[in-house]
């Protein structure tokens, strides 16, 4: 079966793709640095010698400026180079000036261009990782949505979190916390594969893991903002009712795969300025405190997939929006602000007032992605101190969360997590064949977060490796994964080709209602062709 | 048909051969190629939009930014800035507080990296036919 309108750029993907391996192909990433130039004082000699070999500028004290683009030598109290002259704020009308007496220069600033190393090497082997196997999965991918981690559980590699959604440009970069369910292998160690198995392109700038000893009878999640919570006895839910009226306390009761959606109806009904749908929880007997954790099990549905692609991403200025729009601090921005008033999952107390009348909510929880499943807590208040009884209302844009299950905890406290530091990054196959390395560049990458990424392609994989301490056997650890980077989305040839927009696109109600329409049209299919279409990895 | 396959063929070789550059190469940041400051986009606590100029000056006090006005923002009032063709570590980000690292990183990216002040300043305004420099603290 091939999604309609994907081929044409699916077999150009192929063919370079392809090429790309044979060739080993090289490509580097440039970054520009200024940088001040000490100028030879008064006292300095005459015959003081200073060359420059990068882009040079020199600001007279007239105001006026001299440019010597291909570089300069300081010598003879001179700046001496083929210079450009520019008046005070005067751009257009440049005179040649091939010296310049340092007495009149207030300073000097060289640009220098410089390669980066180690993102150029990644990005090198990343390109020529894609297989033939893999380049044929790209005729039919529509599998998206950031990076993706596995763990060995003893019974194969199994899906475990995935990172960052929906950050998909670098305004939007984004931290992320997830609960592993790992084991420590003989060497005290945490093996995971990190994978790019989707039409993106991921910048991971740092990876590491959270452990936290406990009690065996309580779990650490991250909490709605991504801080740790130790939570236990968590109480059944005497009732559990969403917007249709529907007893949904079978769906959440455990982790079992029978999930909760929407009801028809209610999506059906969703439109602009009423898109929601909710899920009223209340449990009883709570134990003692001032706060409860509502502890989900859920990921999203396609419904934020389908916003993104045909919406954000379904002109043929998509390609704008990539780089241009989403990189404009106020265009992030606006859409960060509707989007965190729109979607993700927004949490109310019965009997808590909110802190001021523009606020809508007392806790919100992020979208997570339609990969993995998320287990994850939203810390709330009680209505008083050592309260038995509360109710709780999510709400959410409707159909935009699949939910394997929903309890209240009454105890939650806050834990202290130690990091486990990522100690190698190995690829398993490279590029250009040969036994498995250890990729120092990709570990440097990863090491902090701070202006290295590791950048990876489409069918790319590798290992990581935690060194842990032994655990002590009167309590549990958990390890979860703490890792931050945003992704960029590959312009599909179909976006271009067929179009879902030709107006700008604006954030807004109706965007989502647009998105819904489409979603309702077009779910089984595009569930079938998502989850089945990741790019294999090698 | 054999036109497209062609066609293909010849586009996949120059990609073959060609490999690519990233970034921003040193050709590609105003400031390097003339007497310019880099294009900036910085966003003021309290408002919804961009404002987009020309980074004229930066100093203690804040940036100056050369838009339809010439303007002064301090540092308390600005949010964000965000520079063009240049990394994040040029950038000004959410919350984030400036340092005199930061501003000696920013300052070679402006048309005066020397500082905008005195003779300078009046000889700036009296060009642009600005009376004043418009403050916004």
């Amino acid at each position: 079966m091939r999604v309609p309108g994907v081929r044409p750029i699916g077999i150009a993907l192929f063919v370079l793709a392809t090429l790309a391996g044979m060739a080993g192909c090289v490509h580097k990433i440039w970054v520009t640095e200024a940088h001040d130039v000490s100028l030879p004082g008064k006292d300095a000699r005459r015959d003081a010698f200073q060359y420059i070999n990068s882009p040079l500028r020199a600001h007279l004290t007239d105001g006026s400026t001299v440019v010597f683009s291909q570089g300069a030598t300081i010598r003879g109290g001179q700046i001496v180079g083929t210079g450009m002259a520019y008046p005070l704020l005067d751009d257009l009308h440049s005179t040649v000036r091939d010296r310049v007496p340092l007495d009149s220069v207030v300073g000097v600033e060289a640009f220098e261009g410089k390669v980066l190393m180690a993102q150029s090497v990644t990005l090198s082997i990343a390109a020529s990782a894609l297989t033939g196997a893999a380049t044929i999965a790209l005729l039919k991918a529509v599998f998206g949505s950031c990076p993706t981690v596995y763990a060995d559980t003893g019974t194969g590699a199994v899906l475990q979190a995935e990172g960052f959604s929906y950050a998909i440009a670098p305004l939007l970069e984004n931290r992320d916390v997830d609960p592993l369910n790992v084991r420590v292998d003989a060497d005290d160690r945490i093996r995971l594969e990190l994978r790019n198995e989707a039409l993106e392109t991921h910048f991971i700038n740092h990876i590491e893991l959270l452990a936290v000893r406990h009690a065996k009878d309580a779990v650490v999640i991250p909490d709605q903002g991504g801080k740790l919570v130790e939570v236990g006895l968590a109480a059944a839910l005497t009732s559990a009712r969403d917007r249709s009226g529907r007893d949904v306390r079978v769906e959440l009761a455990r982790a079992d795969s029978q999930l909760f959606a929407s009801a028809p109806a209610t999506v059906n009904s969703a439109h602009a300025g009423d898109l929601d749908d909710w899920i009223d929880l209340e449990a009883d007997d709570l134990p003692n405190g001032d706060s409860v954790a509502v502890v989900l099990r859920l990921r999203n549905s396609l419904l934020n997939t389908v916003l993104l692609y045909d919406g954000i991403l379904g002109g043929r200025d998509a390609a704008d929006w990539m780089t241009g729009g989403l990189q404009n601090i106020g265009t992030a921005l606006d859409v960060s602000r509707w989007y965190i008033r729109t979607m993700g999952m927004h949490a109310t107390v019965d009997g808590v007032p909110l802190p001021a009348s523009t606020v809508r909510e007392h806790a919100r929880l992020s979208d997570v992605g339609p990969i993995a499943f998320r287990d994850v807590a939203i810390v709330l208040p009680r209505s008083r101190k050592d309260a038995k009884h509360v109710r709780v209302r999510l709400r959410f844009v409707a159909d935009d969360w699949r939910i394997d299950r929903a309890v209240i905890a009454g105890t939650v406290s806050r834990p202290t997590p130690s990091t486990v530091h990522l100690t190698r990054v190995v690829v398993p196959n490279p590029a250009h064949g040969g036994p498995a390395v250890a990729d120092t560049a990709a570990l440097r990458a990863l090491a902090d977060a701070d202006d290295r990424y590791l950048q990876t392609q489409p069918g790319q994989r590798m290992t990581l490796e935690f060194a842990t301490k032994p655990a002590a056997g009167d309590s549990t650890t958990s390890y979860l994964i703490a890792w931050q980077g945003w992704y960029r989305e590959w312009i599909r040839g179909s976006w271009l080709a067929n179009p879902t927009r030709t107006t700008a696109w604006v954030p807004g109600d109706s965007a989502v209602s647009t998105a819904l329409t489409r979603w309702r049209s077009k779910r089984d299919g595009l569930e079938r062709a998502f989850y089945s279409s990741r790019i294999p990895v090698r | 048909m054999r036109r497209i396959i062609t066609k293909s063929m010849t586009l996949c070789m120059l990609f073959v051969t060609a490999c690519f550059n990233w970034g921003n190469p040193v050709d590609k940041v105003a400031p390097a190629n003339g007497p310019q400051g880099a294009r900036v986009a910085i966003r003021l606590r309290g408002e919804n939009g961009d404002r987009v100029g020309e980074l004229f000056a930066v100093d203690s006090v804040g940036v100056t930014v050369r838009e339809a006005r010439l303007i002064r923002v301090s540092w308390a009032k600005l949010a964000a800035m965000d520079v063009k063709n240049m990394g994040s570590a040029y950038d000004v980000g959410l919350g984030e507080t400036v340092t005199a690292e930061k501003r000696a990183t920013l300052a070679p990216l402006s048309r005066f990296p020397q500082g905008l002040s005195g003779d300078l300043l009046r000889s700036v305004l009296s060009t642009l036919g600005q009376g004043a420099l418009e403050e916004v603290r």
